[in-house]
């Protein structure tokens, strides 16, 4: 079952705006998409996660 | 996730005995109608439905409880069953009400959930859409598509969120928070442990009251809709009290109006004062004088740029430095690469931006420029006039009231006692979204304080737990999914502002109306309020609209669909109906027949299942010689009867009969 197009839309927007790469919108997206399929269990919601936080691209200290 | 209803039972409760199937054979027809007469337990069924679909009934205070009971006497306890198909897969939920201790007890019926359980237990897959809000946007009254319109409700954006998942974005930042939470446990070594726990405590602190202050926030702003939406009506009541006199009112409207334009008139002159004084050169000659003497200094020196440049490279050619010591060749080398950064380049920027902004704005003279003396007399002036006119309409509203009597004096006191609230709420929602300040402390209202706050103390966590790049990692997510959020709701406004006026347009073309925009209820264009057969079909089209865009089907339950509807807004409702959902069950009264059905019938391609209950009354069984050969099953205090003719025949006359 697919998620809201708008939702996708938004989601890949704020990752460009954020200075994102594109893997992090597609790994938030998938993740969305199968919460939105099904219940998904506490582990499966944290290799999610996981993923998500690899694809995340941080600056340097003075951005924190 | 497709959810679909099969049908309910229902045993011992207020409304009829019965077993309701909606299927005849295999196949479930796409629309389902069921008629029943005023009394014969729409509203209870509704409300059993919606318990038995969302669990909530465990809750249920013991009166809420016997409400349910039949009036005839109560047995001990009345059941009622509810069938689904939850992805083709079927699932029962069945609610027990006991009348002796008042508490309801469930018990599930799923073959993906385990065979029969005692308790609410629909299959795990389904739950997210089992909840109080979700149900209420697919099982509901007429009210609802009403409320949708609403300002003081946020049901429309609730619908939104809902239906188009919006929801999963705040999933997906929670697990995020709760993970980084968990990873900071057991982290700390002796020294920091104290250190640790109590930016914890902390931490707790700021998240619960940031929760508070958003909830208080929503409540205020909800609070001020609902007192803007009371001070408009007793505003114009009063309004209509001093109407008597047509020469008074003209004049008491003239110098509203009069008093409007002066209040705008003296926001300008604010705006315009409060510019000249953040210009310091127009406060004083003395002070832009001395500005121009600045500037031209800091050219006289060459500073920021030619000077500290200049320095480094004299310097870089002399034998020994301003300290002594000797310069070799690597140290030349060395301070002639790093001349530049030695003053600061932030520095250099401030100078040469202020020097900058005195060579265009004092230095270049304007002659058009305000003085400072002028703004301030021109303020004065302003707030004279406004303050003149307005205590001249005080005094008229004062003389029309004490002639319209005691009913206009208790409207006016209505009005400045829902200004007065207005006003102390706007000031409290202004003070909660307004920007840190520096005498900000634990006590304040300010969400973006508390917030800076809780990000510094998180960012103080990550760095004793070793945690801050997985902090950093997870401010990144919950910035991306908070603003996803937004932006998302932002576009599906805008599309489903465009979407329901497409329709709107075919359904109302008598009586026009269309959307103006979606906050956090539907607002319209133009007009602060439409008719109820108007509100009912945009809220319609609206809900509709939103239950077309998701991805998961559900069945549409609602009881009296068509009500105030007028005849041409009935039949463009029926037909539109079907072609947005999945499955659509009514009930309805005989009232409701006329142009709605007809509509709905043919835009379901006559998939339709037309069923009829009543109640076993004195007249109702004198009803009974007259009930078709077949499809009529009766219970103790009930008729079912199925079929298209016995639907259309029943009329006010059979109402009139079970009455009897």
């Amino acid at each position: 079952m697919a998620l809201d197009n708008e939702l996708i839309s938004a989601v890949n927007e704020v990752c460009k705006e954020l200075g994102q790469p594109e893997s992090v919108g597609k790994r938030l997206i998938a993740w969305l998409k199968e919460c939105s399929e099904r219940q998904l269990s506490g582990a499966e919601d944290n290799e999610h996660l996981e993923l998500l936080r690899q694809a995340i691209a941080i600056g340097t200290e003075a951005d924190l | 996730m497709k959810i679909r209803m099969v049908g309910w039972e229902s045993d011992g409760l207020r409304c009829p005995d019965v077993k309701v199937k909606f299927s005849a054979g295999d196949d479930l027809p796409k629309v389902i109608l069921i008629q029943m007469p005023n009394g014969t337990g729409k509203t209870t069924t509704l409300a059993l439905l919606k318990a038995a679909l969302t669990g909530s009934a465990e809750a249920w205070q013991q009166e809420r409880v016997m409400e349910f009971a039949p009036k005839d006497g109560a047995g001990s306890d009345g059941k009622f069953l509810v069938r689904l198909l939850v992805d083709d897969k079927p699932l029962a939920i069945e609610l027990t009400l006991s009348f002796i201790d008042g508490t309801v007890t469930y018990r599930t019926t799923s073959p993906a959930s385990g065979g029969v359980r005692e308790g609410w237990h629909p299959p795990p897959d389904a739950r997210r859409f089992l909840s109080d809000k979700f149900v209420g946007l697919f099982v509901f009254d007429g009210e609802l598509a009403h409320r949708m319109l609403d300002a003081t409700q946020q049901r429309a954006e609730d619908a939104i969120d809902a239906l188009c998942q919006l929801d999963l974005l705040e999933h997906a930042g929670n697990v995020a928070e709760f993970s980084w939470q968990r990873s900071t446990k057991d982290k700390q070594g002796a020294k920091t442990e104290s250190g640790l726990e109590a930016r914890k405590t902390k931490e707790r602190k700021l998240d619960d009251r940031l929760r508070q202050l958003k909830k208080h926030h929503k409540e205020a702003k909800d609070r001020l809709a609902t007192v803007s939406k009371a001070l408009e009506g007793y505003d114009k009541d009063l309004a209509e009290k001093l109407a008597n006199d047509e020469k008074n009112r003209r004049a008491l409207e003239n110098l509203r109006l009069e008093e409007k334009a002066r209040e705008a008139a003296l926001d300008k002159a604010n705006a315009t004062a409060m510019g000249v004084i953040r210009q310091p050169h127009q406060l004083s000659a003395l002070l832009g004088n001395a500005l121009v003497s600045l500037k031209l200094n800091l050219d006289k020196a060459k500073l920021p740029d030619a000077t500290s440049r200049q320095f480094f490279v004299e310097l870089a050619e002399e034998v020994s430095c301003i300290c002594g010591r000797p310069i070799g060749e690597a140290e030349r080398k060395h301070i002639a690469e790093k001349a530049r950064h030695y003053l600061g380049e932030d520095i250099s920027g401030v100078l040469n931006s202020l020097k900058q902004d005195i060579g265009l704005l004092v230095a270049t003279h304007d002659k058009e420029a305000i003085s400072l003396p002028v703004a301030i007399s021109a303020l004065a002036d302003a707030v004279n006039e406004s303050q003149k006119t307005k205590t001249r309409r005080q005094a008229l509203e004062e003389k029309l009231i004490g002639e319209a009597g005691d009913e206009a004096k208790r409207l006016r006191e209505q009005v400045k006692a829902q200004q007065e609230e207005k006003r102390k709420l706007a000031d409290l929602i202004a003070e909660m979204e307004r920007a840190p300040i520096e005498g900000d402390d634990d006590r304040t209202v300010c969400i973006a304080w508390v917030e800076r706050q809780l990000a510094l103390n998180r960012k103080q966590i990550a760095e004793i737990t070793g945690t801050v790049d997985l902090r950093r990692r997870t401010d990144v997510i919950k910035d991306l999914v908070t603003k996803a959020k937004l932006r998302a709701r932002e576009h599906l406004r805008k599309v489903l502002v465009a979407e329901c006026n497409g329709h709107l347009a075919k359904i109302l073309v008598a009586s026009p109306v269309s959307i103006k925009s979606i906050q956090n209820s539907i607002v319209l264009e133009g007009q602060r309020e439409a008719s109820v057969g108007q509100t009912l079909a945009v809220g319609y089209t609206f809900l509709t609209s939103v239950l077309g865009r998701g991805a998961n089907k559900f069945p549409l339950i609602v009881d009296s669909p068509a009500g105030p509807l007028d005849d041409r807004v009935r039949a463009e409702i029926g037909s539109m109906i079907p072609k947005l959902c999945e499955q659509f069950v009514a009930f309805t009264i005989t009232t409701e027949r006329h142009d709605f059905v007809p509509a709905l019938e043919k835009a379901a391609n006559a998939d339709v299942r037309y069923l009829t209950l009543f109640r076993k009354t004195a007249g109702g069984k004198a009803l009974k010689a007259k009930l078709p050969q077949a499809g009529v099953i009766e219970s103790r205090n009930a008729f079912l009867v199925e079929g298209k003719k016995f639907f259309d025949e029943f009329s006010f006359a059979t109402e009139a009969e079970l009455e009897a």
